[in-house]
Order: structure tokens, then C-alpha cells, then sequence
């Protein structure tokens, strides 16, 4: 997928993506990116089963990451060019709205 | 010695859609109706009298049987219980929060579009089949009269839970675009 198209596709980022995506900046299964998000949101977003299965499938298919290897049959994914590109994009998204909101804190 | 009660169900046809089967399954558990075993392709459902169980079912269903699907699924803790041409029925025990295998909406309205794409996939079949039929039925033999009266109910129910489909997946895309 082009850049710019998958830019266009993917922005604003739901939260599943965006912490799947966060998670694969280091190569991960499907169940560790579950463990991996529980950790990071302390425990506020589980992902299912079928939702890591069908956004895994997506964003390979998209190219935004890939499937580096295989443990005990469980595919093994990280984040590619394209992807770390669109997650930058988000990121400096959401850095608008927190700074944006920043300034309006205790309003 | 303690006689065991069975119970068959046919497929809710009222309440077609994969979370009204799941709640349909759950609740009869509840009740100590526990299920033993899905038969025909998920259209009839087998149940033995026993303790009533908390468990969290998942109705799901895949073009192809897929071995990546089925290893994140039982690595979240999911027992497959049946599968047949593309449908899968999970399973999972629970104490506290009841589990969800489609934890977003995008999850839930593409689960709904494989399920659509399944009914008109057998849509299209159905022409050829009642085509391939006709030469051999004799509309005045009783069970061939029977067998093109069932395969119409199929039809019907089909049409019926397609659109049923369609309506929730506007739904929840609305939702969606509500909180995006």
C-alpha cells in the first residue's frame, strides 16, 4: 500500500490498531500483543482473539507489518517502513490533541 | 442410576445473529442445559441436564480453515467445540468479566460481512441446485414435494438473517463514526 493511501486508510487510528501497531515495534505473536497492550493500558483494553486475528490479517495484507518468523506454529510479526511511517503520523496526531488539550486544562 | 436428560434445539431462526446464538447458548447453560454437541453444519444443537456453567460462546465463521485463526484463539484461552465448512464455534469458561473474542467494532462488523458473504455464496447455489433437481423431481411424489419445501424455508431464512446482518452492521458503523 502507498504511503499516502494508507495514511488516508488508517487515520484517526482506532485504539486497537494504534497499540497493535505500538506492540510490533518489537516482534511479537498474537498472544504476546495481547499481553503486551493488558500491560500497557493496566489492564483497561483486552483484545480478542478475533480482533487481533483480523487486524493482524489487515495490516499484513496492507503491508504495514509483516511475518518475520514461527514459534511453535504461532506467526511471529513487526512493523515495516510503511507501518512505523503511519504510526509516526498518528503519533504526531495525537500529540496535537494532547498539547490542544493541554492548553485548555482546568477549563 | 441417575437418567440423563437430553435436549435437541434447532437453530434460533427468530434470532439468527451470531450474538443472539451466543446469549441463546450462554443462557441455557445458566441453566445447567450444558451444550454436548452442534450438529448439520450448526443447525441443530444437542444438550445434556448437568450444572449450570458460566461460559462465554463465540460464533465465528472463516472462508477457510485457517491454523494461525485457531493457535490465537486457544492461546487466549478459547476450546474449539465444533467446526464445519467455515463455521467455528468457541468456547470459554469464566468467573468475573464474560470475555469477548471481538473486542472492536470493526472486528465485529467484518465477522458480519463473512457471515453475509456465506449466505449469498449458498444464495447463488440455490438456482443450481432446484435446476439440477428438477429433472430428477416428481412434484406429486410426497418427499420431493417436502425436500423443495425445506429447501425454500433455507432460502427464506437465509434471505431473512442476511438482512438482519446488513441492519446490525449499519448500526454499528454508526456507532462507530459516533465515536471516532
Amino acid at each position: 500500500m502507498n504511503i499516502e493511501i494508507a495514511i488516508k486508510a488508517y487515520l484517526p487510528m482506532s485504539e486497537t490498531m494504534y497499540y497493535i501497531l505500538l506492540s510490533l515495534t518489537e516482534e511479537r505473536h498474537g498472544y504476546g500483543i495481547m499481553q503486551h497492550v493488558e500491560r500497557l493500558t493496566e489492564g483497561r483494553i483486552k483484545l480478542g482473539a478475533g480482533t487481533i486475528y483480523n487486524s493482524l490479517s489487515k495490516l499484513e495484507k496492507d503491508r504495514l507489518i509483516k511475518a518475520v518468523a514461527e514459534d511453535e506454529r504461532r506467526k511471529i510479526y513487526v512493523i515495516t517502513g510503511t507501518g512505523r511511517t503511519v504510526l509516526g503520523a498518528e503519533i504526531k496526531r495525537l500529540k496535537e490533541l494532547y498539547e490542544n488539550g493541554k492548553e485548555h486544562e482546568g477549563v | 442410576m441417575k437418567k440423563v436428560k437430553l435436549m435437541t434445539k434447532f437453530w434460533p431462526i427468530n434470532k439468527p445473529l451470531p450474538d443472539d446464538i451466543e446469549k441463546w447458548l450462554e443462557d441455557l447453560e445458566a441453566k445447567g442445559w450444558n451444550l454436548s454437541k452442534p450438529s448439520l453444519g450448526a443447525f441443530l444443537f444437542h444438550f445434556v441436564k448437568g450444572e449450570p456453567r458460566r461460559i462465554r460462546y463465540c460464533y465465528d465463521y472463516q472462508s477457510k480453515r485457517d491454523r494461525e485463526y485457531e493457535r490465537i484463539f486457544t492461546d487466549l484461552g478459547w476450546t474449539l467445540i465444533y467446526y464445519s465448512c467455515g463455521t467455528y464455534i468457541w468456547s470459554m469458561e469464566y468467573d468475573g468479566e464474560r470475555p469477548e473474542a471481538f473486542s472492536d467494532y470493526d472486528s465485529l462488523i467484518s465477522r458480519n460481512k463473512r457471515l453475509i458473504s456465506m449466505f449469498t455464496g449458498s444464495f447463488a447455489a440455490f438456482p443450481a441446485i432446484l435446476i439440477a433437481l428438477s429433472n430428477n423431481l416428481d412434484f406429486r411424489a410426497p418427499m420431493s414435494l417436502l425436500f423443495a419445501v425445506f429447501l425454500s424455508a433455507m432460502y427464506l431464512f437465509g434471505a431473512y438473517t442476511t438482512t438482519k446482518l446488513y441492519q446490525a452492521n449499519k448500526h454499528l458503523e454508526l456507532i462507530k463514526r459516533q465515536k471516532g
